[in-house]
């Protein structure tokens, strides 16, 4: 089920015996911008087209959207990640929540320990030396790390 | 009471990522990289560091599993360089990482701790941690991508004669176990089973009759369905009849179970793990033909079903299954007068049977499956380098 937060909302009318203009009800997603709204709707709708196009075949459903993920990442903007997930988590839309968080995992792989903390709004709570203590011990990891 | 709702508008002051949704993110981040987030904060390194963390973290790996992509780590045997080679002698404490479709070389590893490499062994890998274990009872595990190993204490059990070892994943309890089994018949019979997460050694009351016998395994012992399998021969005393069969032990209740072979003919050679399923290999025509029967349905005699036939020029002495379904096996020839051996290697792709010669392979190997993780990073004694 995707856009389950919404799905939410209409089982809620339901309970509450809405009976009027259903197509026309308005639901007020407060904490979702337009732009990653528009995105999700396009994301999920391909999902569901790519399902329908390849019924059983799973793999090749898989396949098709991984092309398709793939793509979409070329049009998005690293900074609108953060708004993509933070409004896939809002509506509870599993998979594209899946795609995008494995999306930024992919794009901080490289990145410093700096560059890390800024973009989570993360800061340090080691104790004097701790850190440098963990440095040392894996210097190895810190190989080929992107400058920031 | 029907109403239009007038969205309220609200504004995220701080678009910063909750922590649940970073944790998300971490659980999707590449092993190298999550060890050195390690030093992001201190409640970062407690939590990449936590045995849920791992386990999670190893769930999204095999979930998003490549299947085209796998990967087997090779390890010399020493034993093949105290002959003379024509190949410069192996350096038998570097493992090397190879794809396990063409076993094309992607890297080098070095054996971190101190080993008699003369005669050790892989003993099994299992979700990327590995076991190697020499002849005098010295066993270690270790997880090259997150560079930390451990040596196992002491046995509890004195010198065992004629010792099989095992090393599988209890998924149930999502512990890792070592097997050692004495496996000579009309003996005591010992058993004793080590866990990482007790990071000790246990007895276990034998449940396996006197008078069968363990072989050792010519390949990493498929660890498989959460049980270790060997093959066995079973000499029924009355009618001093033999009878060949697999034995199976479940890492989780400890048990063992006598699995039938198929009506076979040739020569029993070995049992392994093979795209998925049991296997049980025998030999004919003087060991150029292989028949590999495959067991469809785990624990049901009937479903032994012969899926290939492979036939060689010469008799080869085989390496490995690889679970994407090629067999590695290796010819020895002797050139004389000086005596020298020389090792040559193919890969064989069993449904297509296209032969891949010369694969970046130099000497005969023990193989195992690898994978990276961060299993063991929460264990107990361990020594990073």
């Amino acid at each position: 089920m995707k856009f389950c937060a919404v799905k939410q909302y209409f089982d809620d009318e339901n309970n509450n015996n809405i009976t009027s203009g259903a197509s026309t009800t308005m639901i007020p997603l407060p904490n979702v911008e337009s732009h990653p709204l528009a995105i999700l709707i396009t994301y999920c709708k391909k999902h569901l087209k790519i399902k329908a196009n390849n019924a059983d075949n799973k793999k090749e459903t898989e396949k098709e959207m991984e092309q398709y993920e793939q793509e979409l990442l070329k049009k998005v903007m690293p900074q609108e990640l953060t708004e993509l997930i933070l409004a896939a988590n809002y509506l509870n839309f599993k998979e594209a929540l899946d795609f995008f968080c494995r999306a930024v995992a992919s794009a901080i792989q490289n990145k410093s320990i700096e560059f890390v903390r800024k973009f989570f709004g993360l800061e340090s709570d080691f104790e004097l030396g701790e850190e440098e203590k963990l440095r040392e011990e894996f210097a190895w990891s810190f190989e080929g790390v992107d400058e920031d | 009471m029907s109403q239009m709702r007038e969205p309220p508008i609200l504004r995220r002051r701080n678009n910063h990522l909750p922590y649940d949704i970073v944790l998300k993110i971490m659980e999707r981040v590449p092993v190298k990289s999550v060890m050195r987030f390690r030093c992001v904060s201190k409640s970062m390194d407690s939590l990449i560091t936590s045995h849920d963390f791992i386990s999670t973290h190893l769930n999204n790996i095999n979930k998003n599993h490549d299947h085209e992509n796998g990967y087997v780590i090779h390890m010399p045997s020493w034993e093949t360089s105290d002959l003379l080679s024509s190949s410069p002698h192996p350096d038998t404490s570097v493992c090397t990482v190879a794809s396990d479709r063409t076993f094309d070389r992607i890297s080098e590893v070095r054996i971190p701790f101190d080993f008699d490499f003369k005669c050790a062994q892989i003993l099994g890998s299992c979700n990327g941690l590995l076991c190697l274990a020499t002849l005098d009872n010295v066993i270690c595990l270790w997880n090259p991508s997150i560079r930390k190993f451990k040596r196992l204490p002491d046995t509890c059990l004195r010198k065992l004669k004629s010792v099989r070892l095992g090393f599988a994943y209890d998924s149930e309890n999502d512990d890792y176990k070592v097997v050692r089994i004495s496996s000579v018949p009309y003996f005591a019979r010992e058993i004793e089973v080590y866990t990482l997460s007790s990071d000790s050694w246990r007895r276990v009351e034998i449940s396996l009759t006197n008078s069968i016998i363990l072989y050792p395994n010519e390949l990493e012992p498929a660890p498989f369905v959460r049980a270790l399998h060997w093959m066995a021969l079973t000499i029924d005393g009355q009618c001093l009849r033999r009878r060949r069969s697999i034995m199976s032990f479940d890492v989780k209740t400890e048990t063992f179970r006598e699995l039938a072979l198929p009506n076979y003919t040739g020569k029993p050679y070995c049992i392994a793990l093979f795209k998925g399923k049991l296997t049980f290999t025998t030999l004919e025509k003087h060991g150029r033909q292989y028949s590999i029967w495959a067991m469809k349905k785990y624990g049901v005699v009937e479903s032994w079903n012969k899926i290939f036939v492979v036939l060689f020029q010469r008799a080869p002495y085989c390496l490995a299954f690889t679970e994407y379904g090629s067999l590695l096996v290796s010819y020895c020839y002797t050139i004389n007068p000086m005596n020298i051996q020389e090792f040559k290697f193919v890969l064989i792709d069993t449904e297509t049977l296209h032969e891949k010669k010369d694969p970046d392979i130099q000497h005969p190997s023990y193989v195992a499956t690898f994978m990276e993780s961060l299993v063991l990073l929460d264990g107990a004694n361990l020594a990073s380098y």
